[in-house]
């Protein structure tokens, strides 16, 4: 059963999401088990204290152990597709790493402190703090932070700079733009518009000139961004109205569109998702900025053709199709705003 | 208001002027610091129930996308002509956005700030620093009415043409500036950012106006009013936090109050602060052209709302340092370090606020800059963890429900420490930035911290407001619950936000991306609705125990700090005498007469 998401949705959803609440699924009742759970705990903790350790110790090692099983089940980070993607996971992992060892290590000692004897004849020692002790719990942190924070800087630099091989984050220069293809994204409520130069004609010589000023014979996209396998692709995000944020979770690609300006983007497609069987894999793009209500259904994907000609072929044919639907429409239309449409 | 105030057994020697209040006097336009932290306590549990309501009904339509809402409909006259028919009885889009910026927007400037400040910070910080009073009595109960415009003005707009705000607590323009200025109040960005924006804008104004007026009062109290031997150093940790908390907000707060009336100009007179050159275009219609910014608000907002995360939690972090050492019977571990890491969070948090913008089309070698501001904000939290374990350690530990709640803070808020530096990772931001991994991190630091560190400060002042105590066993319950299903509602938001799912949207079902993670939406939902309920433990044991809770002594947890000095509750004027002080905070343990040594004990 096809659901029905309200008026005018542009797409389905491809698997009907269990509507009805049941109790029969596990997250239904879980929750309600670990309710109990925390009932008895609060029992059995007017007998003795260390139920309260085993509260709040079981949840630290609960979490702990869950999140593993979330990333050995695919409830994790998307497929990459690109190898930047490769890089960011590699960060993503090592911070995994160490706040993990930060995690354990406090959540045992407060756990220990739960369970610790209490000092004979009850008195604590009255300790109000060790100079060495503050110095060095500073200095390990601060270590380990000084790693992350350098760790991260070229990645940083290679995913927001505009070259593809620059340390440091480098701004845009038309002039030196060596990119494979250019695109033109103009995210507007609630849509993406692509747009592609046309085929027959040279790269624009100006990408930033030509993104604010659409050619006659440009090829005309919604929702949906091709290029090709290995391509270097330079977007041209913009909006007309308010903020959108483009987001495409496997290229680990997340930017802003902001009016009034043209932020240029490099995205490297170093995969392809059309299976070998000519089948293609969903590369979703979503909104990540709020843009009012139909927020959520700015939904697009992405193609990676397998090879630069066959994206050329899909551009020369939406090309053909653009022109065949223009000398149809009555020239009263203004031709150079309306895209083609989804095909 | 509390009927077992007494204001009758005034001191002799009580030396400012005062006439003789009536009932309106006393419990209402009260100047009496005590009487309107009770009050800042009370109206900020009545809109805890109204942002956990928003919540709940956000968690239902995430979770059930297709829920029909038509109970709410029904029970709330005017709300239907609020959600467009071929709905058919669900919420519709627009509904939903008003409900989670409603909820933000509650529990943010209704919620946590009143009462970490308001409450807290007006009833504890006379009597812990020996005062008789706030230096302006009268500013603080202006202070106290400046917040009621605020809550009237977002409830009413839920009623007005177009409906409540709906673009986020952020309100980026231009979605939030873009209006009509022809006398149409629907805004063309979207209905609900039109009459209802203008009246979250002016919502935010009364309630930045509120903080300030308090805060230029915490820093004045602080220090001009501090009894005799309380040198800075001598203060409890409650009170510095909310010290340095005033001092971040008297800072930070005008920021976000031009910049408000900057975005209400734009929508009412026309100026064009955050329109940029080009204007911007709405289906036929057009703004014309402009000549601002919109990056500029996120500036001056960010501005002031990163130091806000802060004041809404370095409060929280000094009660349960007091509350630790109290329970632990133990000094309290390297004070001089928590009060310099306190410092240095407040420092470095206005050099942060870029971390909100990595990915909106700030300069890349600016957005660096913030990455490794932000990556040492972490060091000084660390340091305050360890120095909590410390205080733990080798303690004489008495578990409370004050300190299981206090405990349990350190737990969370290690999560919540540690998923910020996930963000701080400007690429690994790239992929989270926006999406449930945010909406996690916030709940740990704010719901699991700073709540919980609110629910630990509730029970253990408590005996010092009403003169009760709240029941243990209930508190404790309502920790238990709250403790599992709090984390059973937010902690799988991370994985959710690992895997890409964007925050703020109403149909997640549309994404085939999304699908796997239907099902732990829907565990989150239930979870949730759990979680409300276990929140009615407490209000129940609040309530209840305000009238019928054992009656408490002068000081039921041998505590040493001021108030405990004062009778339970404390006579308008709190003191007998002025009470001098001798020591530090934390004088527990050791082998003399008592396990604790009160701040008043002469040598
Ligand atoms: C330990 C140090 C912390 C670090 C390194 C850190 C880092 C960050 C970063 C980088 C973001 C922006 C993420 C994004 O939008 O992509 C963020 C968001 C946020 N943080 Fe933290 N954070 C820390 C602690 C805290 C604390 C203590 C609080 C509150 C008490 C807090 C509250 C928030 C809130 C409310 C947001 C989201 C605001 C929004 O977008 O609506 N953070 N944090
Ligand atoms: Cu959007
Ligand atoms: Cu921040």
């Amino acid at each position: 059963m096809l659901l029905d998401k309200g008026p005018s949705a542009a797409f389905e959803a491809t698997e009907p999401a269990v509507l009805h609440f049941n109790w029969s699924a596990s997250e239904h009742w879980i929750p309600l088990a670990l309710t109990a759970v925390a009932f008895f705990t609060w029992l059995l903790a007017t007998r003795s204290n260390k139920y309260w350790a085993a509260l709040i110790g079981l949840n630290a090692a609960t979490l702990a152990g869950y999140t593993a099983w979330c990333a050995c089940n695919q409830l994790w980070l998307p497929e990459t597709a690109n190898d930047l993607g490769a890089e960011v996971d590699g960060l993503f992992n090592l911070v995994l790493f160490l706040t993990s060892i930060f995690y354990f290590i406090t959540q045992a000692v407060l756990i220990y402190t739960m369970v610790q004897k209490p000092p004979a004849n009850g008195r604590a020692k009255p300790v109000h703090g060790n100079h060495t002790l503050e110095i060095a719990w500073m200095l390990v942190p601060a270590f380990f932070l000084a790693v992350i924070a350098i760790a991260q800087l070229p990645t940083w630099a290679k995913m927001k700079g505009q070259t593809s091989d620059s340390s440091i984050p480098v701004g845009y220069d038309p002039a030196t733009d060596s990119s494979d293809l250019l695109v033109t994204v103009t995210g507007k409520q609630w849509e993406w518009r692509m747009r592609y130069a046309d085929p027959a004609k040279a790269k624009p010589t100006n990408p930033l000139l030509w993104a604010s000023t659409p050619a006659a014979d440009d090829v005309h996209v919604v929702n949906e961004l091709h290029a090709w396998q290995g391509a270097k692709v330079r977007l041209m995000l913009r909006t007309t109205d308010v903020i959108h944020s483009f987001f495409m979770p496997q290229f680990r690609f997340k930017q802003d569109m902001l009016p009034g300006k043209t932020i240029p983007a490099l995205l490297r497609t170093d995969k392809t998702n059309i299976n070998s069987d000519g089948t293609e894999r969903c590369w979703e793009i979503a909104c990540a900025e709020l843009c009012g209500g139909n927020h959520y259904r700015m939904r697009g994907k992405v193609v990676v053709h397998a090879t630069r000609e066959d994206f050329m072929r899909w551009l020369s044919e939406t090309k053909t199709k653009q022109t065949a639907r223009k000398d149809s429409l009555a020239a009263a239309t203004k031709p150079s705003d309306t895209p083609a449409g989804k095909e | 208001m509390s009927q077992t105030t007494p204001l009758s057994q005034e001191s002799s020697d009580h030396a400012h002027k005062h006439h003789q209040p009536g009932f309106i006097g006393r419990y209402i336009f009260s100047t009496d610091h005590k009487v309107i932290g009770i009050q800042y306590l009370f109206s900020s549990l009545l809109f805890l129930l109204v942002g956990g309501g928003l919540a709940l009904l956000v968690r239902l339509q995430v979770g059930y996308p297709d829920q029909s809402i038509g109970i709410l409909t029904r029970l709330i006259p005017g709300l239907a002509s609020q959600i467009p028919a071929e709905w058919g009885g669900r919420m519709s889009p627009e509904f939903y956005t008003m409900l989670f910026t409603m909820h933000a927007t509650v529990m943010i400037f209704l919620v946590i700030i009143p009462w970490l400040t308001g409450a807290f910070g007006n009833f504890l910080i006379p009597l812990m620093i020996g005062a008789r009073d706030m230096a302006f009595p009268l500013l603080n109960m202006l202070s106290y009415w400046f917040m009621w415009p605020a809550f009237g003005l977002l409830m009413a707009s839920f009623f007005v043409d177009g409906g409540a705000s709906g673009v986020g607590w952020t309100a980026y323009p231009t979605i939030s500036s873009a209006d009509l200025i022809d006398g149409s109040y629907n805004s063309p960005a979207a209905r609900h950012a039109g009459l209802g924006q203008t009246l979250w804008l002016l919502a935010v104004f009364f309630s930045g106006v509120s903080s300030m007026m308090g805060s230029v009062n915490y820093i004045t109290t602080v220090l001009h009013m501090r009894a005799p031997g309380m040198s800075l150093l001598r203060m409890p940790l409650t009170v510095w936090s909310l010290f340095i908390t005033a001092i971040l907000q008297a800072v930070a707060l005008p920021a976000l109050t031009v910049a408000a009336l900057m975005q209400l100009s734009d929508k009412i007179l026309g100026t064009v602060f955050f329109l940029p050159p080009g204007g911007a275009q709405f289906g036929a219609w057009s703004t014309g052209a402009g000549g601002g910014q919109p990056l500029l608000w996120q500036h001056l907002f960010w501005f002031y709302s990163h130091p806000a995360v802060y004041i809404m939690l370095l409060p929280a972090m000094g009660m349960v340092s007091d509350i630790l050492a109290v329970f632990a019977r133990k000094p309290l571990f390297g004070y001089r370090p928590m009060v310099y890491s306190m410092s240095a969070i407040a420092g470095l948090g206005f050099i942060v606020w870029g971390h909100h913008m990595f990915q909106s089309g700030m300069d890349p070698r600016l957005g660096a800059g913030f990455m490794l501001a932000t990556i040492f904000i972490a060091l000084p939290s660390a340091v305050k963890t360890f120095n909590w374990l410390a205080t733990l350690w080798a303690a004489n530990i008495r578990f409370t429900t004050a300190m299981l709640n206090a405990m349990a803070f350190v737990s969370m808020f290690v999560i919540g420490g540690l998923s910020g530096i996930f963000m701080a990772v400007t690429p690994v931001d790239v992929q989270i930035h926006d999406t449930y991994f945010i909406v996690a991190h916030i709940h740990y630091v704010l719901f699991l911290s700073t709540l919980f560190g609110l629910f630990a400060a509730t029970q253990f002042w408590f005996p010092k407001m009403f003169g009760r105590m709240m029941s243990e066993p209930l508190g404790k319950l309502h920790f238990a619950l709250t403790f599992i299903l709090a984390n059973c509602t937010f902690y799988p938001m991370h994985i959710l936000g690992i895997g890409g799912h964007p925050r703020r949207y109403f149909d997640p079902t549309l994404y085939e991306f999304l699908q796997p993670f239907q099902s732990l939406n829907r565990f989150m939902t239930i979870s949730a609705m759990l979680l409300g309920l276990a929140q009615l433990i407490f209000l129940a044991n609040f309530i209840f125990s305000v009238f019928f809770g054992k009656k408490a002594t002068q000081n039921p947890w041998e505590s040493n700090t001021l108030e405990w000095q004062a009778p339970s509750p404390p006579p308008h004027g709190n003191f007998e005498s002025i009470p001098v002080v001798y020591r530090g905070p934390y004088e527990y343990g050791g082998d003399g007469a008592t396990d604790h040594t009160p701040q008043t004990a002469s040598a």
